[in-house]
């Protein structure tokens, strides 16, 4: 059986490593594919442009989304991928350096299953990925496959 | 008597009515003559008397018609009263006569009769009236007579037999033993006519039948005495009356007989009769059949009026009766009074009339003098009015000219041609025109006030401009006026307003000025509060990503080359990431400020007391150690933004509980208090305090009056309370010494004084 993919979308090289740390500190099994700003992540989900010929159906299990993107930023990136039949009900977390209360509300009416900002201190932010990860790819029951087709 | 009394208020009433008409006419009488002098002394005097004689006969004829109807009204209530009376007495009359019957009915039947009577009357019977048992029934009828009024009484026994008697009644009349026989042979009670008795009085027989054990035995006969109770009742008046009695009569006959004692003459019981022929008698009348009011001549040949009714039961007639003086006399003495007075008044306002009247003859002559005089005044007066018109238009106070109507200015005071700059001669020329002077924006609206003046006499004051000489234009105030001699022409009256008029403008100029200014400034503002906004943003977005990556590679640097570290190395690696927690805490405290100070106030009436009192609750949870007494004297109503407000007493009780936590025990302290006459919350502890010197910097960001290894904290709380406060309009200030507790203080502005 193919493990589940992780579409981390952010454009910090620094957070990506950090993120990609703390994942694997975690022993996580996943691939985990790097989105560096809003259109590569659309590309992605889309199976166009850099990733012409991905089976768009095939979808990743979780979405880490930041918000401050170039291009298209992230609540454009999360609108489409609502908006997209095969991700309309994919679990995507916002994952962002604000808790502004704007962002958070247009978060969730977007359709954010999720939004978590990310603590300065290396501590917390791992403890803060890991339990990401256990519940939205261990815990939560995914939709099934039917429902997304 | 209330009918006398309302005859005089009606009598007053008339005469004041009278005394007013007449100063009226008075004035009349002497408007007359007046109006038509000069007339002849003899003419005067024939209308005068005239007038006077006309009031007279008029006068005579109220005096007249109001005895008449006065007259008229107390006859109407002497029938009244007459008939009042009547009802009264025949009602006590029919009560006598029945209480008599129902005595004897009593009697007849009485239950002791059945002991004693059948022994005495079959003794009786044999004996004389004057044995032993004759002896006790005179006695027992004796006892009887007083229960009848009776003078005397007898008995019979059926047989018509006289068993006893009382008194001298040894022979009984031949109409009480017609009662008698009639009682015995119908086992009733009967009752006689009125009817002489033998010693000459008014008697009235009663038979009784005697009634033992279901038999009759006897008839018991009685002469009841009408002296005792009936004529009383019948003579007897309810009331003042010198003149008014009551008769009872009946007719036998071709008489009437009067049946009682008389008022006003003695003896008549029966034996006062008159002939039917007397007509005009009221007690003929009533035999003759007539009932209710009449009006006659009684027994002694004086006038009155009656009222006759019949007595039910008995052949007998009421008649009462008062005489007519009684009635008429007290109307006809008002009326003399006041007829009297009346003529009194009019010969009064007729000799001060006529003596007015003379007077204005001698007058006549003076008047023709003054009225000469009269018009002289006015020509006089006329002069000064146009005088003082001249002077009014020669002043030097405001322009005044005068143009025809199609605006040539025909005349024009120094005040007007200085305005315009012009000489005197310009206008003598007749070059000077009033919608020459006009400029063309203002033409219509001048044509529209001539039209006014013209229509109106004058027009309402309008500002307009005048053209000068040199070109300049003057802002005035006119108005026109219609001349009335000339219907063709108008005055202006013009006032130099420019002064005003510059003032007005610049002031105009200014509040634009000054408006715009404000929105300029408003413009600024919300640029300057977007630019925060965004700027705030971006820090909270940018500026945290770069501590993260210190602080995330430190954390890598420990974890993967710890081994290879030496404790220094170490030890530099967790002052990075402290100072990379610490400005990620200071970032959010910035945040924080900026976002009280940009954010839109929402104003509600909030409970700073119940805010408090979840504060202390959630602190208390957090270090459940410590003994720190609460004392919150709510409700304390204030009106601001509960999430604000909230804010702000998160941070000053935030304080007061950190700073009071070295102690063992403490008390924080919120309340309100009234200072220098304001509504002022203060919160006060018994904490650690601060030295006043450095009380200015209270209120700055990040300013810290302790060590961070004392107290904790970034400096920023204070900051945003103060923020808050000012936010608010209010002011907050604190006081306090080192160990002795502080105190802040703040205030609201009180609800509708939003600034």
């Amino acid at each position: 059986m193919k493990t589940p993919v992780i579409l981390l979308v952010e454009d910090n090289p620094d957070d990506v490593a950090l993120i990609l740390r703390a994942l694997r500190g975690n022993h996580i099994s996943n691939e985990i594919v790097i989105a560096k700003d809003g259109v590569e992540a659309l590309d992605y989900v889309c199976g166009r442009g850099t990733y012409e010929g991905r089976d768009p159906n095939d979808t990743p299990a979780l979405i880490l989304l930041d918000l401050k993107l170039p291009k298209l930023n992230g609540f454009d990136v999360l609108s489409a991928v609502r908006q997209n039949e095969a991700t309309r009900l994919t679990p995507v977390v916002i994952l962002t350096s604000s808790r502004e209360e704007a962002d958070v509300a247009k978060g969730y009416q977007n359709g954010a299953n999720s939004f978590v900002r990310k603590p300065i201190d290396f501590t917390e932010f791992a403890r803060a990925i890991k339990t990401l990860r256990v519940y939205w790819l261990l815990i939560n029951e995914p939709p099934p496959a039917a429902t997304r087709d | 008597m209330p009918s006398s009394q309302a005859d005089l208020q009606a009598g007053a009433g008339e005469f004041t009515h009278r005394a007013t008409q007449i100063p009226e006419e008075k004035v009349r009488a002497r408007a007359g003559p007046s109006g038509s002098m000069p007339i002849t002394g003899s003419r005067h005097r024939s209308w005068f008397i005239l007038i006077l004689c006309l009031f007279a006969a008029a006068a005579a004829g109220a005096v007249y018609a109001m005895y008449h109807t006065q007259a008229a009204d107390a006859r109407s209530r002497g029938y009244a009263t007459l008939e009042a009376v009547s009802e009264l007495k025949v009602d006590s009359i029919t009560r006598w006569l029945g209480n008599i019957r129902i005595s004897g009915e009593a009697l007849s039947a009485d239950p002791i009769l059945n002991d004693q009577l059948p022994r005495l009357f079959s003794e009786g019977a044999k004996g004389s009236t004057a044995g032993p048992a004759a002896a006790v029934l005179q006695t027992w009828i004796s006892n009887q007579l007083p229960e009848f009024d009776a003078l005397d009484g007898c008995i019979f026994d059926l047989q018509g037999r006289l068993l006893a008697a009382t008194g001298k009644l040894v022979d009984p009349d031949s109409i009480l033993r017609d009662s008698v026989r009639e009682a015995a042979d119908t086992s009733g009670v009967v009752l006689s006519d009125l009817h002489l008795h033998f010693h000459g009085n008014a008697a009235l027989s009663v038979a009784i039948p005697l009634i033992a054990s279901g038999r009759a035995l006897g008839v018991l006969g009685l002469h009841v005495d009408p002296e005792v109770t009936l004529f009383p009742l019948i003579q007897s008046w309810p009331g003042p009356s010198p003149s008014s009695e009551s008769l009872l009569v009946e007719r036998r006959g071709d008489s009437v007989v009067y049946l009682n004692e008389l008022r006003h003459r003695h003896g008549t019981a029966l034996k006062l009769s008159l002939p039917l022929a007397k007509r005009e008698t009221p007690a003929v009348m009533a035999v003759e059949g007539l009932r209710g009011a009449v009006e006659g001549v009684d027994y002694r040949g004086n006038r009155v009026i009656a009222h006759i009714t019949d007595v039910p039961g008995t052949p007998w007639f009421l008649v009462v009766k008062t005489d007519v003086p009684e009635i008429i006399g007290p109307v006809r003495t008002r009326t003399i009074w006041f007829g009297f007075g009346l003529f009194a008044i009019i010969g009064l306002a007729g000799t001060a009339a006529g003596l007015q009247v003379s007077r204005r003859q001698r007058e006549g002559s003076l008047r023709l003098a003054l009225a000469e005089r009269d018009r002289q005044l006015a020509e006089r007066a006329l002069d000064l009015t146009a005088a003082r018109l001249r002077a009014v238009f020669e002043a030097d106070v405001m322009g005044a000219l005068v143009a025809d109507l199609d605006g040539t200015i025909t005349e024009a005071n120094d005040a007007f041609l200085r305005m315009i700059g012009r000489s005197r001669d310009d206008i003598l020329r007749g070059s000077v025109s009033w919608r020459e002077l006009t400029p063309k924006k203002f033409a219509s609206t001048d044509d529209a006030k001539i039209e006014e003046a013209r229509l109106q006499g004058a027009s309402a004051p309008y500002e307009k401009q005048i053209i000068c000489a040199d070109g300049r234009r003057v802002w005035v105030l006119a108005g026109l006026v219609l001349l009335p001699e000339e219907t063709e022409r108008f005055a202006a009256l013009v006032i130099d307003i420019s002064t005003q008029k510059k003032a007005e403008h610049e002031r105009a100029l200014l509040t634009a000025q000054l408006e715009e200014r404000v929105r300029r400034r408003t413009a600024q503002l919300e640029a300057a509060n977007k630019e925060l906004e965004s700027f705030s943003y971006s820090v909270s977005h940018d500026l945290r990503a770069p501590l993260r990556a210190m602080d995330g590679f430190s954390a890598a640097l420990q974890e993967d080359y710890g081994e290879r570290l030496d404790e220094q190395a170490k030890d530099f690696l967790t002052r990075i990431r402290q100072a990379a927690q610490r400005m990620a805490e200071l970032i959010d405290d910035l945040l924080g400020l900026s976002r009280v100070t940009i954010q839109q106030l929402r104003y509600e009436r909030v409970d700073l007391a119940q805010l408090a009192e979840a504060i202390a609750q959630d602190l208390t949870a957090c270090d459940g150690d410590r003994e720190v007494r609460w004392k919150i004297a709510g409700p304390l109503k204030a009106h601001g933004d509960p999430l604000l407000l909230r804010l702000l007493l998160e941070n000053l009780l935030g304080n007061a509980w950190k700073f009071t936590s070295r102690h063992q025990e403490a008390i924080i302290d919120l309340r309100a208090e009234v200072i220098d006459g304001e509504r002022t919350f203060v919160i006060r502890d018994d904490g650690a305090g601060f030295d006043m010197a450095y009380c200015d910097k209270l209120f700055t960001p990040f300013q810290r009056l302790h060590g961070a290894a004392e107290f904790p904290g970034t400096g920023i709380g204070l900051a945003i309370a103060g923020r808050i406060v000012a936010r608010h309009g209010g002011r907050i200030w604190a006081e306090a010494a080192p160990e002795q507790g502080a105190a802040f203080y703040f205030t609201l502005p009180a609800e509708g004084a939003k600034q």
